[in-house]
């Protein structure tokens, strides 16, 4: 005991000795988690590498999460008091994290000049409750991708919509495949007028015939044999990247694929504007984010939030949005080069952020049912409408403890 | 009609009925054998050729030289680490539960009843119900984010219904053939190890089987539990190539397919022991 208590007070004298002279950071080891993979994930390691060069004092390990495991991972971990310093994820986790207090607010760390830069719709998707508790990296949302080859002009309403798929269908090739998930859907909701929440984040999916215009819509297609609408991601897919569809609704995430199997056919442009309405399609905006653990120290937070500040920098977001097509937060990218990311920039432009309240999570599930239903001809859309609004506020409740 | 003919017209139908439903059942395994050969990644195809155009096996090659995308383990070092859990949970499964099993069969003790009543309502729980103890437990062994953990974990989900399929077992072992173990002069435990476990083979393979199943094809643990890359195994890395969104569909299924081919060894090991007879004739007479 006592020699080690010696060694140990050696040391530290020498250090002291050689700290006097040269002034060496401490070595820092850094954690991320995310569920990023082929193209994002270079891009990832060549950041990692380059920071490693200006920060040489730095240890950056990485570890990829598949996507659905990650949330439960690190919530598992964090909530034990471990987990990663840094974890990569979508903004709809800030509630449920910020709730169990996993997450740490980051207004101290980033001052006006550097926010200046930000896209301001993505620094307001990461704040919760007045508080900046993530960093955007990203942002996404759906728009209509759509093949050249069979595709001669762009609907600008549904109504024309409908017209252009009747026309260009034959055979087996289907003018559009609409996948019906709730995610995809959202847009015509929206521009049908529908809202999900007033101010104190109760349900109100039923107020107004939002709801009901936006399911007629879709039951209107689902009978038209033109057009596949099903809540099949793998079906829908399948038949775009085969040429077997003209249209998709889709996000930046699918280009990547589709380019591969279709080459420069493939086109993007927001989606045709509802026409009962004359309301723009408002997809959700979903922001991936850079999170910081609550549970690291004072040094660590530092050296992490100096890390994502190195990753949401104009040459790393570049990187991302060329190589593995990320919308980049950061204004100073310069996106004028692509013309897809274009088509998605321009949709975004009408889109809704996706909120981030833990009510948002009680959505899902019965407005998919709504839709569901009303496809397979079991309700009226305003019956389904109906039912979702009370298995929403009845989940809400439920979570409030009511 | 000559018999000959009904004869004959029989066995056509039998064949026609067995061939239509393998057909049935292999199905899938062509598909995934189609697809894992697909240069370009299609779920479901809209026309099914078992050959797709321009096939390759890049997507083997690929998933065989860089298993785990994001960090360069080797995909020996992934099976033997698939191996060592899947193994090392149906050892302990059977261990455990074949003298447990034994207990419960042969002796009648306070609390036999709770205990085996209990075993049913862990085995009712969802995984995900235990995955927060589990953790807890693990993380205070100091063995969580290790191997020999994850067999813990695995052998903690699978030991109740082995204790129950060999209880099952022993229970018609008879008991005749004991006692007289026991008069010749055997003592309890040789009485157990040299009468009733030979005798049990059977149910022992197929405990052995499931445990080994379940340590194989588990994933949600272990992407709960590990952090470290090296200690990943081969269903965690296969559950891995699913994306958010986009999944590699080519590799997916030539790794499906690579995964698969242990088991089937194993199967193919123990299935002599599964198909032997019970109890050998030993009370004949």
């Amino acid at each position: 005991m006592k020699k080690v208590l010696v060694a140990v007070l050696m040391v530290a004298m020498v250090a002291t000795l050689f700290a006097g002279c040269k002034p060496k950071a401490q070595p820092v080891t850094l954690t991320i988690w995310h569920s990023w993979s082929g193209s994002e994930l270079d891009v990832l390691n060549e950041a990692i590498a380059e920071y490693n060069k200006q920060h040489p004092e730095v240890t950056i390990n990485q570890l990829q999460v598949p996507f659905d495991q990650l949330k439960n991972k690190y919530q598992t971990e964090a909530a034990a008091g471990g987990g990663p310093d840094i974890l990569v994820g979508p903004a709809d986790w800030i509630g449920d994290f910020t709730k169990a207090n996993l997450i740490t607010p980051l207004d101290s760390y980033f001052d006006s000049t550097f926010l200046a830069d930000y896209v301001k719709g993505a620094l307001d998707q990461v704040k919760y409750k007045g508080k900046m508790m993530a960093f955007p990296e990203s942002t996404e949302c759906v728009a209509l991708i759509y093949n050249k080859s069979l595709v001669p002009n762009l609907p600008k309403d549904t109504n024309e919509l409908i017209t252009l798929v009747d026309s260009i269908s034959k055979g087996d090739t289907y003018g559009m495949v609409y996948n019906s998930g709730f995610y995809f859907t959202a847009g015509y909701f929206f521009a049908a007028g529908m809202k999900l929440f007033d101010d104190n984040y109760n349900a109100v999916v039923n107020q107004g015939n939002g709801g009901v215009l936006a399911l007629t819509f879709l039951k209107k297609l689902a009978s038209d044999p033109h057009f596949i609408v099903a809540n099949d991601y793998g079906k829908a897919d399948s038949m775009f990247k085969e040429g077997k569809a003209a249209m998709i609704i889709n996000g930046p995430w699918a280009v990547g694929d589709y380019t591969k199997a279709l080459g420069d056919k493939v086109g993007v442009a927001p989606m045709p504007a509802f026409a009962d309405t004359g309301n723009p399609f408002a997809p959700f905006v979903n922001t991936k984010d850079f999170f910081v653990n609550a549970n690291i120290n004072d040094t660590q937070k530092k050296a992490a939030v100096d890390f994502i500040k190195f990753m949401v920098s104009k040459d790393i977001e570049q990187k991302f949005f060329e190589k593995a097509k990320h919308i980049p937060s950061n204004t100073k990218v310069d996106t004028s080069s692509d013309p897809i990311i274009a088509g998605f920039l321009e949709q975004m432009k009408t889109g809704v952020p996706m909120p981030i309240a833990p009510e948002m999570g009680a959505v899902w599930d019965p407005m998919q049912t709504a839709i569901d239903s009303v496809l397979a001809g079991k309700a009226t859309p305003q019956d389904a409408i109906n039912t979702a609004q009370k298995t929403i506020q009845d989940k809400i409740n439920a979570m409030r403890g009511q | 009609m000559k018999r000959q003919t009904i004869e004959r017209l029989k066995h056509i139908y039998l064949h026609a009925y067995i061939i239509f439903w393998i057909l049935i059942a292999i199905f899938p395994v062509i598909w995934i054998v189609s697809m894992s050969l697909n240069p370009v990644n299609v779920l479901r195809p809209t026309t099914l050729q078992i050959i797709p155009k321009n096939a390759t096996l890049e997507a083997y090659i690929k998933v065989l030289t860089r298993p785990y995308e994001a960090y360069p383990v080797p995909f020996v070092k992934l099976l033997f680490n698939s191996l060592f859990v899947a193994g090392g949970t149906a050892l302990l499964s059977v261990a455990l539960a074949s003298t447990a099993a034994y207990a419960f069969s042969r002796f009648r003790f306070p609390g036999r009843e709770i205990g085996l009543l209990g075993f049913i309502v862990t085995q009712m729980l969802p995984a995900t119900a235990t995955l927060a103890p589990l953790f807890v437990i693990l993380t205070l062994l100091h063995i969580r984010n290790t191997l020999y953990g994850l067999i813990v974990a695995y052998a903690s989900g699978s030991v109740p219904f082995a204790i129950w399929n060999l209880k099952g077992y022993f229970d018609t072992v008879p008991k005749e053939l004991e006692e007289a173990a026991l008069v010749d002069g055997c003592d309890r435990h040789q009485a157990f190890t040299k009468i009733i476990l030979p005798l049990s083979i059977p149910a022992i393979a197929v405990t052995f089987l499931f445990g080994f199943m379940n340590g194989w094809m588990e994933w949600m643990l272990a992407w709960t539990f590990l952090t470290k890359p090296t200690n990943f195994t081969l269903a965690m890395t296969l559950y891995n190539m699913q994306g958010q969104w986009n999944t590699p569909w080519s590799q997916f299924a030539a790794f499906s397919i690579i995964i698969s081919l242990p088991v089937m060894v194993v199967w193919f090991l123990l299935q002599k022991y599964i198909i032997s007879g019970l109890t050998l004739g030993a009370v004949k007479g």
